[in-house]
Order: structure tokens, then sequence, then C-alpha cells
């Protein structure tokens, strides 16, 4: 009975994140001093070809019909979130139009989940697992060796790293390619296998990030937990070292991890801008890009409205979850 | 038999070295149970941790050390300082005082006897294990259901006892048990220290009791010790302790019991303990002392015995203790 009550809160306040979030994402570019169909125009007309005032009147009305713009601002909010919410569709891009924001949004989002998925738990996993061992056995040569890795790994910016990946792995040894050469074709064993070839150097630059991220943090925690109570009292007792290390050490400072975790695997969904750019990667990333660049309303708000959604998600299901992983966390 | 032999145990800080232990010695014989009673900071706490081997930065052990020694004979060295962890859980183990946090929050009670009696499990196999377990938990009035409870789910009292179980089913011969009560109301310690006593009685093991209160060491203890600013002050059975005091300290803390009937104020002892840092010369508890002699501010008494196993440092008890000139 308490947890249909926790359930039906937390859905709610679920629901209600979505709303508010899309009801923002509606509303910013309505506020704009000049809308999509202006911007959209005026970029037809800068690229050249001289249109009749007329011509681009009518033009004018066919796209405002187009994106919705129809109508009180009431209307087009209704109009919105039905098409939105309820159908989960978000119209034809500006950018390349005819092809619906949706199309676009299938496209990349295999490519983006595959690779950030992939990486974020490839470094989650070995970060921690490193975190652990450097908090747990603090004074060991080892420790304080991976610790110097990562503590001097980390502050390197994103990009520097990625070129400087690129420079080792793509040119002056060039295993990978330097970007994406595949885009789409039917799935079989060989293109998997170009995939990940492909998709190496991007996935390895975040992995190498998150790793350092996740072994500062992690090491940050464990160590604290070893001052716990409970760890000297299983040491005096004479607990194995080994369990003491996961089922002492690491069981109780992995839990903000898993939240931290979550959170993340909700933020996969915005794409990974910078990495995208650089490896020229086909995501979702790629495609906020371009949609910025080429003011493309409907498939920014696609885009922004889909990692709405998965961070929502995210907290969702981490709420669900947690007391799982932490017992005195209870269904409230 | 497990003794400290003129232990110098201290604290390395910036300060310089806080002298917690500065050359005590005791013993604990088979089957009894020793009370060791003194101020806060008098060193109680690094007397149980140096007898538990359990010397960690910034406690170093300066000089003396702390002996295991066979059951059968008292002269067999079983472990000293540096080997004695080797023995823990199996013949000396150790009740802490915070009984709410030692136990770890995301794991049920159950796996905790497992953890720590990896050999036991494997030499008395899985059904046998959890039967003794099951037998010590209802020897503490504990039912099964503790084994796959969280320990948040437990009161402190539980939790306490839960220590104890776990400090208590290998059937140790020595149990350190460091204010084993004091984070618990009055009602429950009492219930805590019965049951502790009762554990003894079946096992015939050895206990040792840190408290500060005095009533405690009154009600359970046979042997007394009593520590003052990092000495052994006095040492003997409780009855004759609490029947004669010798030590003047000793005096002032069994006179600040209140007592039934009691009328007027409590005596409390005046005054602060002296710095560990930098010690006075001579009685440490010279400063206090309401029979303080010229000689006792240069002159550090000796340990000496006063009859029936009771040793008292203190330059009234001198062998030629009839000075009345
Ligand atoms: N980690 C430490 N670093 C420096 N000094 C310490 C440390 N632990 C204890 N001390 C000092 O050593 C002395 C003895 O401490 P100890 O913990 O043995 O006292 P205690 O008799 O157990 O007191 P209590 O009744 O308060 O538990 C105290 O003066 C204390 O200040
Ligand atoms: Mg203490």
């Amino acid at each position: 009975m308490r947890f249909v009550a926790f359930l039906l809160t937390k859905l709610l306040v679920y629901v209600l994140i979505i709303v508010i979030g899309v009801t923002v994402v509606f509303l910013v570019p309505r506020l704009l001093p000049s809308g999509p169909v202006e911007a959209l125009l005026a970029r037809i007309m800068a690229g050249g070809g001289f249109m009749e005032p007329a011509q681009v009147e009518s033009m004018r009305v066919s796209l405002t019909q187009t994106f919705g713009l129809e109508g009180t601002l009431w209307e087009q909010y209704r109009g919105f979130i039905e098409r939105v919410l309820l159908a989960g569709d978000f119209g034809p891009s500006l950018a390349m139009f005819p092809t619906s924001v949706n199309v676009l949004i299938r496209q990349a989002l295999p490519w983006t989940l595959g690779l950030l998925l992939t990486a974020t738990i490839i470094a989650w996993i070995l970060g921690n697992v490193i975190g652990v061992i450097a908090g747990y056995r603090k004074d060991k040569a080892f420790s304080k060796v991976l610790e110097l890795i990562a503590v001097a790994v980390y502050p390197i910016p994103y990009y520097i790293l990625a070129l400087i990946l690129i420079i080792l792995l793509a040119y002056l040894w060039p295993v990978f390619p330097m970007s994406v050469h595949v885009r789409s074709a039917p799935l079989s064993l060989r293109f998997l296998a170009t995939v990940v070839h492909n998709s190496f150097l991007p996935a390895l630059s975040i992995i190498i990030v998150g790793v350092g991220w996740w072994v500062i943090s992690m090491k940050a925690l464990s160590s604290s937990v070893c001052e716990e109570d409970f760890v000297q009292f299983a040491r005096l007792r004479r607990v194995s070292d080994g369990t003491i290390m996961t089922r002492y050490v690491a069981r109780n400072a992995i839990l903000p991890q898993i939240t931290a975790l979550a959170l993340m695997i909700g933020g996969v969904f915005n794409g990974a801008l910078i990495t995208e750019i650089i490896f020229d990667y086909p995501g979702l990333g790629s495609l906020t890009y371009m949609a910025v660049m080429q003011s493309d309303y409907n498939l920014l708000m696609g885009t922004v409205t889909l990692s709405i959604v998965a961070v929502a998600t995210a907290t969702l299901v981490i709420d669900l979850l947690y007391p799982f992983f932490d017992p005195r966390i209870r269904y409230r | 038999m497990l003794r400290a032999e003129d232990v110098k145990a201290y604290y390395e800080t910036r300060r310089g070295p806080v002298r917690a232990l500065d050359g005590v010695s005791i013993a604990l014989h088979e089957n009894e149970i020793v009370g060791i009673a003194g101020e806060s900071g008098c060193g109680k706490s690094t007397l149980v941790k140096v007898l538990y081997d359990n010397v960690a930065s910034p406690l170093r052990l300066v000089s003396g050390r702390a002996v295991l020694t066979r059951a059968a004979d008292d002269t067999s060295v079983l472990a000293a300082s540096g080997s004695i962890q080797d023995r823990w859980w199996r013949d000396i183990s150790f009740v802490p005082q915070a009984s709410m946090s030692v136990l770890n929050p995301v794991v049920r009670i159950g796996p905790h006897f497992r953890d720590s009696a990896d050999a036991a499990f494997r030499q008395m196999g899985r059904g046998a294990f959890w039967a003794r377990v099951r037998e010590v938990l209802s020897g503490l009035r504990l039912g099964d259901d503790v084994l796959s409870a969280f320990p948040h789910q437990l009161s402190g009292g539980m939790r306490q006892r839960v220590v104890i179980a776990l400090a208590t089913f290998l059937d140790p011969r020595f149990i350190l048990a460091d204010e084993p009560t004091t984070a618990l109301d009055v009602v429950t310690q009492k219930e805590i220290l019965t049951l502790l006593v009762d554990v003894q009685r079946r096992m015939k093991n050895s206990l040792v009791i840190v408290s500060h209160d005095m009533a405690v060491h009154y009600q359970v203890t046979g042997r007394l010790a009593i520590m003052y600013a990092g000495k052994l002050v006095e040492c003997g059975p409780t009855s004759g302790i609490f029947r004669e005091p010798r030590h003047p300290y000793t005096r002032l803390l069994i006179g600040a019991l209140p007592r039934i009937g009691q009328r007027g104020k409590l005596s409390g002892i005046s005054g602060v303990p002296p710095s560990l840092l930098s010690p006075p010369a001579g009685c440490r508890f010279a400063g206090r002392c309401p029979n303080v002699m010229d000689r006792c501010r240069s002159e550090e008494p000796a340990v000496r015995s006063v009859g029936n196993r009771h040793v008292v440092a203190c330059h009234l008890h001198e062998p030629v203790a009839e000075d009345d000139s």
C-alpha cells in the first residue's frame, strides 16, 4: 500500500516535470522577437533568388501552418501538447524539410546510445573499481600511481585529449579512422564491426575522461567509508581484506555513484556535443548542433524534449530502484 | 593469560607525545571478570588497544608488550604484540563502544557472522555453524529473525547484543569490552551487562569491562584496576577495593558514588588530571590528592603489593608504612 502511494506520487512528479519542461520548450522560441518563420524566410531569401512579396506572403502562410503557429497561444499550446506528448510527433525538420524530426532522431539515436551507453558504463565500472582499490589501499604505491594518473588526466580539456588521441591513433599510428565513415547499412556482423572500429576513438576519449572522474570521486568516497566504525570493527574481527573491500567499503561507497550513473545515463540522450563534432559522429549531439546552427526549431524541440524525458525517466528509475541498493531507504 | 608488561604507549601528536600509558602492567587470568576504571582520558581505551594489539598510528608502543599465553600453562607464549592479531576472534575478541555504527548498514546481520569466521565456517560446516550462531543469539535473548534483519531495523540494545554475539560465538578465551553500554539507556545498560556476565559464566572465558561507572564495577567485576593519567594506581579484588580502598584516588572515586540513605552532597573530585603531554614529576595525582606529602611531588610511587593480590602505587603504602614520626 505504501509502495502504491509512493509510486503514484513519483509518477505524478514525473509527468509534471515533463509537462513543465516541454512547456518551456514550447514557450522559449515564441518569446524571441523574430519567429522561426521569419528566420527561415530570411534564410531562403539570403540564399539568393528573388521572390515577389506575394510569393513571400504565401510562403509565410504555409510555413506558419506547417510549424503549427496558427491561432492563439493557447490553441497552439494545445496542438503542441497533443502532437508532441501524446502522439510523439515533432513535425518536419525545418533545415532538412520535409524530412520529419522523428526520422532524424531515429537515425541518430542508435549511434549516440551505442557510443555513449557503452562508454559511460565501461568508464563507470573501470573508474569505480580503480577508485575503491585506490581508496582502500591508500598507502600502497600502486594506489598513489593510479590516483596520480587520474588526477593528471582529468583536468586535460576534453577537446585537447580528443585531439591528442586523433593525432596519436589516427594520424601518427593510423589504426583507427579520424572520423566515422559508415553511415547506415543493413545490419550485419561486418557492419557492426565497422561501427565498433569507427567508434573506437570517440569511445576511448569519453572513457578516459570518465574514468578519471569516477576514480577521483570513488577514491574520496571509499577512503571516507574506510574511516567508518563498521569498517574498523570488521578489521578488528578479522574479516578478510577482500571481503572488507568489496562488501564493506565498495558496497557502501558505491551508493552515490549509482545515482550519478543514472543521471549520466539520462544525460546520454543529449548526445555528446563536442565528441560528436570532433569525430564527425552522426549522433544526437551533431543533430542538436545542426539544429542550433540552422535555427531548426522543430528539430531542437525534438532533441531537447527527448533529453528532458530521458533525464526525468532516469530520475524516476533511480528513485524506484534505490531501496534495493540501500536498505535504509524506504519507499515513502 | 593475557598480560601487559610494563607498557609505554604514546600518541604521537604535533605537540609531542601524549603519554597515554606510562609503564602499565596488568595480568588477566582465565575465567574472571576484570574491570578497568578511571576518569575520561586516563588511558583505559589505550590499554585495551594495546592488549588487543590494535596499535596503529598515531598510537605507538614505545616499550613493553602485550602477551597472550596458552591456557594450560601461563608461561608458554602463544602470541605477543605484533602477532596477537593472528588470534583475533579466535582467542581474543573485542566489543566496541559504538554499537550503533559498527555493523555494516547495507548488509544483513547473518553475513556479519559468516564474514568474521571463514575458518570456523569451513571447519564446522554450514549446519553446525548456524546452529552455533542461533544458540549464542538465543543465549542473548535474540530470535533467529535478527539474522535476516538489517542493522537499522534493530534497537540499540538489540544491536549491542548482536555485537556481543559476534564477539562471543567463536568462544574466545578473552573478551575485551570497551564501555560496552555507554551508548544505551540505563535500563538497557543493566540488561546488557547482565547478559554479558551470563555469557562469561557459561563460557568461562575472561571478560574485561572498561567503564568509568564504579557502580558497574561493583556489580559485575571480580577484580578491578584503577587508572589515573596513564598509570595504574590500584588493582585488586573488587570486594577488597570497595571494602578498603588504598589509593586516595580510589577512595574519592568510591566516595563519589551515591549511596542509599545518603544525605548531603556527593563528594566529587576537584581539579583536573594533569596533561599527558608533560606529566608532572612524582605522583601524577599529587595535585588533587587530599593526603599529599612533599615526596609525592618529586618521587614517583612504585606499584607494590598490599597483600591479597592487591597492589597500589602510593607513598602512603610504603613497606615501612609506619612513618608516623
Ligand atoms: N588519536 C589520538 N591522538 C592523540 N591523543 C589521543 C588519541 N586518542 C587518545 N588520545 C589521548 O590519550 C589519552 C588516553 O585516551 P583514552 O582514549 O585511552 O582514554 P579513556 O580512558 O579511554 O577515556 P574515555 O573514558 O573518555 O574513553 C587521552 O588524554 C587522549 O586525549
Ligand atoms: Mg575510552
